[in-house]
């Protein structure tokens, strides 16, 4: 007992010290970011809608990122806008996975027509570029971070019905599928146990990929101005605040700008890991 | 031509029409048809700038009273012959502000596109050939790294840099090749990533074949060999056509705003903000017809590049895989729906990121 | 020159070589003080199993080892001197012709066959003509007997037959003038009879063209066949060589001497005492029939729309509790008949039986689950990458049985153990197995129902002769032990002539002969049959005779 311990404890540090630098970087920055989403009262120094200092001061002790045109801390809205745009992302990626999975499993079900039907759909969202057809749905829906998250989410679902029915359509063709058919499996057993388990991983990581993406995407949107009405803070809507003043005080656009970088970055990172140890 | 080739391109073309036809349904659909009455409320809005003695013009030309399928039949019957009807905040005909807009953009896009080219060979010649291990691990980060950066955040830290800090050129005052060179950097740069990702994929793949080793145990030079795997690696990276032409086009709407231009980015990002419904049913499409012509034409002069893909075997590929990249037509069972499950991957990665 | 005072072509001394893991960065070791000397105009059969650095050591003499590789000690000289590098990309050019394992991807799909050996020739020779490199091409495409040579020349390889295609590769390993052929595998991933043509013509250009030859192979009958010495490397370690009448006369190594054991075509009667044939099924007659087959036809269509027909009216009868053998090449339809039998693939007309009753078409199995199975060629895609070992096991019973957990586990335990698998291997996935291990449980998935019928679809073409042996030893174990019918499909004439009672030989989708098998083998009387049987490796009579 003592001894499983200790081995596997040297096993841990082990492994702690054969770690990808970049690895630990990446989960670092996830799990400050958690922390943003959780509680981003107590990480913030000031509150994000009210001039705490000065206008347009530059970064400092006091104001990590700077304060902007109307003395706001820019460090405190990015921390409280952090919310927004993830929650965005998340309602994003659920809605192209959920409605983009069930078209996929659908046409690789049914086949046939409805197969056709479907490839037609998925062959005409995606015939416009996805940045595209959100702004159409967001004119549709109206403006709003809600409706821009909708927005990203719609236009990622012919990802997601694509990669669905395909991987649908290889793995069930594979071996193993049809000796367990051969052994009399039923149909349910065969997509319960054989189908669903050896198809999900692809899609996991095109979930986490996906999810990287949309901050980008729906940040894009509230750049230009169809996410978040402006007191609030969102990301994409800060930096394009800080724009008229990126002259003068460049950290207004460059520090948040940072931020999401350094988000989307790891989120690649921990996917590409996932997904390596997923296939070996 | 056998008639059984010249079925399918005719089918194929067929094809693309409908999807053309298709888009279109579906986005006026979701313009016009949702709920309230979106083309009067936008022409009623006490904002719109558009002036008074044309809105009862506005609102006669798209017959608001009828049904939405008679809406439907004849907007589109209009636009077949050309007329797409009234702008909602000018009250200019749209075909006319669109032509205006038009060359902006083609000439940035048309840039950036060999921007991206040269980017993304570059970057893969790097990342695969690279003179040392530290460079080529550099270069193989660059694709995911420039997904990762907003394209937004990258044209303004560029006017930041190289217009206010440099004063190499105005993002205001210039014309002529200045004005397009820095957008169209800019666009390259963010379209690259996926023609990168494909395109070293490709070179490792085709490092790993046989006849790699087969050619440099004859003795060829290294040159030679680099050759011919970089012809190997680059056809899928073609598949890609279609998509990155759609990213140029939804690309250029942040990079117009960015960098003032008046090109059709401005124009989308003008008739969103307006409601501008009309507008953006032809900009959509437009970039959708762009994308479909091309992924047409890509698919038609395939078995001219490629020899072992025959302008028949690809309709049973389209039906077996979607929208699918190439597919060799030799080998058996097993080794096909190996390159299927290559070309899968390929078409995962190929969505890495979408913004 | 004399041929007395010629150095060797190739001289190894003490290699010792190893490769770095690219993810953990430890170093395996793949050869370890390897020495091989080939005598300049003959030839040297390098003979190992997979993993035993053969390839390796192939790489090594023409210097075209992975980034990964270091070698540690030893030396490798040419003609009677060690190569600088330099000297080495010069050699590959005009000393040392290659001819790779895999045709099919061992040219440029891209580009004309042709037009890939005139541009070899003027990479060599930059003064060469682009007419006069297309001339010396055609003519070199003759050389190795490629029919149409000039039509040929224009062909895409997809275009091209793997026969045809390792003819192109021989064509560019020759067409340099050079001195040494390494040869790694050159037949391995062809049919049995273009197998036998390939060496044929390999063997006749390197006497004419007074050439050396490294040849690297798996098969120890195909070695002894063809080669004046040998050299038997297993795990990176040279176990036997000498000339190589005397080294198959007299193994010194008792790895050899196994080797030699587990060759099928080298021991036609290793299975008989077990169970292969017993005297029950010496006479090739009709009564008591478990599955017969009458007038089996099925096509596909292929892509370019017309059909192609697999099976043109097949016959079959498998007498219960014999080994029925269905012998032919790729193209035969002989995978296409064990997917019928096994109801996977719908036929077009003709008539099965399966124990008395006529097939009731619709779907409905031609015998269920647990009467028939099949076991193919490929454990690792049959088997769910996903499960464990147990859970691959328990699949069948958790279908077809009322058992509870605690009698189904008792259950995999006892299969285990009958499957020669050691428990401890329960719980890993399919990955972690060895090749033998995975057909092991493939087998096992199949048997643990007590099915009548087993339809083994060249269950053993994708293993070592050493594992190949033990997973045949089982089958025919359990077959003795459980009274099983076997239809044994298989290319090796070799294995079928130890194994099975009797035969049907396929060709293009119609049998050309059927029977006993001792007979069908002896007095073969279809010009097909014969071909097949020429194609078998064999060995000198002495040699045969010193294994007993």
């Amino acid at each position: 007992m003592v001894l499983d311990e200790t081995a596997g404890t040297v096993r841990r540090t082990h492994r702690l010290r054969n770690a990808d630098p970049l690895l630990v970087l990446a989960v670092l920055v996830l799990a400050v970011i958690a922390v943003f989403v959780v509680a981003p009262g107590a990480v913030s120094p000031h509150d994000p809608l009210s001039a705490v200092g000065q206008s347009l001061q530059p970064p400092s002790g006091r104001f990590l990122f700077g304060t902007d045109y109307l003395g706001r801390d820019i460090f405190s809205r990015v921390v409280y806008g952090t919310r927004t745009t993830l929650l965005g992302s998340l309602v994003a990626v659920t809605c192209g996975l959920v409605v983009g999975s069930v078209l996929g499993l659908v046409a690789a079900y049914f086949g046939g027509v409805v197969d056709v039907v479907v490839g037609r759909l998925v062959d005409v969202l995606l015939s416009i570029p996805g940045l595209l057809l959100s702004m159409v749905i967001v004119v549709a829906l109206g403006f709003g971070t809600l409706n821009a998250a909708v927005a990203v989410g719609a236009s990622s679902v012919a990802l997601f019905a694509r990669l669905m029915r395909s991987e649908v359509l290889t793995v069930r063709e594979l071996g193993f599928v049809e000796s367990s058919r051969h052994i009399g499996a039923s149909t349910t057993r065969i997509l319960l146990r054989h189908i669903l388990p050896n198809s999900y991983s692809s899609v996991l990581s095109l979930v986490v990929l996906q999810f990287g993406a949309s901050i980008l995407w729906i940040s894009s949107l509230s750049f230009l101005g169809y996410g978040a009405p402006p007191p609030q803070p969102e990301w994409g809507l800060l930096i394009a605040e800080g724009r008229d003043y990126i002259v003068s005080s460049p950290w207004l656009v460059v520090l948040p700008g940072a931020v999401i970088v350094a988000m989307v970055l790891s989120i690649t990172k921990v996917s590409r890991t996932v997904r390596r140890r997923y296939e070996s | 031509m056998t008639g059984a080739q010249a079925r399918y391109v005719v089918g194929r073309i067929a094809q693309a029409l409908v999807i053309v036809v298709l888009t279109y349904t579906l986005v006026f659909a979701i313009l016009y048809l949702l709920p309230g009455d979106p083309i009067a409320s936008a022409v009623n809005d006490p904002q719109n700038p558009l002036p008074q003695d044309q809105v009862h013009v506005v609102l006669a030309y798209y017959n608001l009273d009828r049904s939405g399928l008679e809406q439907y039949l004849i907007a589109a019957g209009r636009a077949l012959h050309g007329d797409f009807g009234y702008s909602l905040t000018t009250g200019q005909p749209v075909a006319r502000m669109f032509g205006q807009a038009l060359p902006h953009t083609a000439s940035i896009a048309a840039l950036a596109f060999l921007v991206a080219v040269v980017v993304a060979f570059g970057i893969s010649v790097l990342a695969t050939h690279g003179p040392t291990r530290g460079v080529r691990a550099i270069a193989r980060a660059v694709p995911s790294v420039t997904l990762s950066v907003p394209s937004f955040l990258l044209a303004l830290v560029v006017v930041q840099v190289f217009a206010f800090r440099l004063g190499w050129f105005s993002p205001v005052r210039d014309s002529g090749f200045k004005a397009v060179l820095w957008p169209a950097l800019v666009l390259g740069v963010v379209v690259a990533p996926h023609v990168t990702q494909v395109f070293v994929q490709g070179v490792d793949r085709t490092q790993q074949m046989p006849f790699v080793l087969v050619l440099r145990a004859q003795g060829r030079s290294g040159y030679a060999i680099f050759l011919r795997v970089v012809k190997n690696a680059v056809l899928p990276t073609l598949t890609l056509f279609s998509l990155t032409a759609g990213e140029l086009l939804a690309g250029s709407v942040i990079v117009e705003v960015i960098f003032n231009k008046n090109g059709i980015g401005q124009l989308t990002q003008d008739a969103v903000r307006g409601q501008d419904t009309p507008v953006i049913l032809l900009v959509v499409l437009f970039v959708s017809t762009v994308f479909v012509t091309i992924n047409l034409l890509t698919d038609l002069v395939y078995p001219w590049i490629d020899p072992r893909i025959s302008l028949r075997q690809r309709t049973r590929d389209r039906r077996g895989s979607g929208r699918g990249g190439p597919q060799p037509a030799s080998g058996d069972v097993t080794s096909s729906s190996g390159e299927r499950e290559d070309e899968r991957k390929m078409a995962s990665a190929g969505v890495d990121h979408g913004a | 020159m004399s041929g007395t005072a010629r150095p060797p072509a190739i001289d190894v001394r003490g290699l010792s070589l190893s490769y770095r893991d690219r993810r953990t960065h430890e170093r395996r070791r793949v050869l370890d003080g390897v020495d091989l000397t080939l005598e300049a105009g003959t030839t040297h059969a390098l003979v190992g199993q997979s993993g035993s650095g053969k390839s390796t050591l192939a790489l090594a003499v023409t210097g075209l080892l992975p980034g990964n590789a270091a070698v540690e000690a030893g030396t490798i000289a040419l003609q009677g001197k060690v190569p600088s590098r330099r000297e080495l990309v010069v050699a590959r050019r005009h000393v040392l012709g290659f001819v790779p394992q895999d045709p099919l991807s061992s040219l440029d799909p891209l580009q004309r066959v042709g037009r890939q050996l005139a541009s070899l020739l003027r990479s060599r020779d930059r003064s060469l003509s682009r007419a006069a490199a297309k001339q010396r091409a055609v003519e070199l495409l003759d050389q190795v007997e490629i029919e149409r040579s000039a039509e040929k020349y224009d062909s895409y390889p997809h275009q091209l037959s793997g026969g045809q295609l390792q003819r192109v590769l021989i064509a560019m390993a020759i067409s340099g003038d050079p001195d040494v052929l390494i040869a790694d595998e050159p037949t391995s991933a062809l049919d049995v009879t273009v197998q036998k043509v390939i060496l044929d013509l390999l063997l006749r250009l390197r006497s004419s063209l007074g050439l050396a030859m490294l040849l690297i192979t798996h098969d120890l009958a195909l070695a002894g066949e063809r080669s004046d010495a040998i050299t038997v490397l297993e795990h990176g370690v040279v176990r036997d060589s000498g000339p190589t009448t005397d080294v198959l006369a007299a193994p010194s190594a008792a790895y050899t001497r196994r080797l030699l054991a587990d060759v099928p075509a080298l021991a036609p009667d290793r299975f008989r005492e077990t169970g292969a044939s017993s005297p029950v099924c010496e006479r090739a007659g009709d009564d008591d029939p478990i599955l017969t087959v009458r007038g089996l036809t099925k096509s596909y269509h292929d892509a370019a729309g017309g059909p192609n027909r697999v099976l043109r009216g097949v016959d079959l009868t498998v007498r219960r509790g014999s080994t029925h053998a269905i012998v032919g090449e790729s193209g035969s339809g002989k995978t296409t008949i064990a997917r019928i039998l096994a109801s996977l693939t719908p036929y077009d007309t003709g008539e099965v039986r399966f124990d008395g009753a006529p097939a009731a078409g619709g779907g409905i199995p031609i015998a269920g689950p647990r009467r028939l199975q099949l076991i193919s060629q490929n454990p690792l895609a049959v088997l769910d990458p996903r499960m464990t070992v147990r859970q691959l096991l328990e699949e069948p019973l958790l279908i077809h049985t009322e058992l509870t957990r605690r009698e189904r586990r008792a259950e995999v335990t006892a299969l285990l153990d009958r499957l020669d698998l050691p428990a401890e291997l329960s719980g890993r996935r399919p990955k972690e197995l060895s090749g033998g291990q995975r057909q092991r449980v493939a087998v096992g998935r199949a048997i643990v129902l007590a099915p009548e019928v087993l339809v083994l679809d060249e269950p053993t073409s994708a293993l070592d002769v050493s594992v190949q042996a033990n997973i045949v030893e089982l089958l025919m174990d359990l077959k003795a032990r459980h009274g099983l019918t076997y239809v044994f499909i298989s290319h090796d004439l070799g294995l079928v002539r130890q194994v099975s009672d009797t035969v049907t030989v396929l060709s293009r989708g119609q049998v050309v002969e059927s029977g006993l098998t001792h007979e069908v083998l002896a007095r073969p009387t279809h010009h097909y049959t014969r071909t097949l049987v020429d194609s078998i490796p064999g060995l000198p009579h002495t040699t045969r005779k010193v294994l007993r």
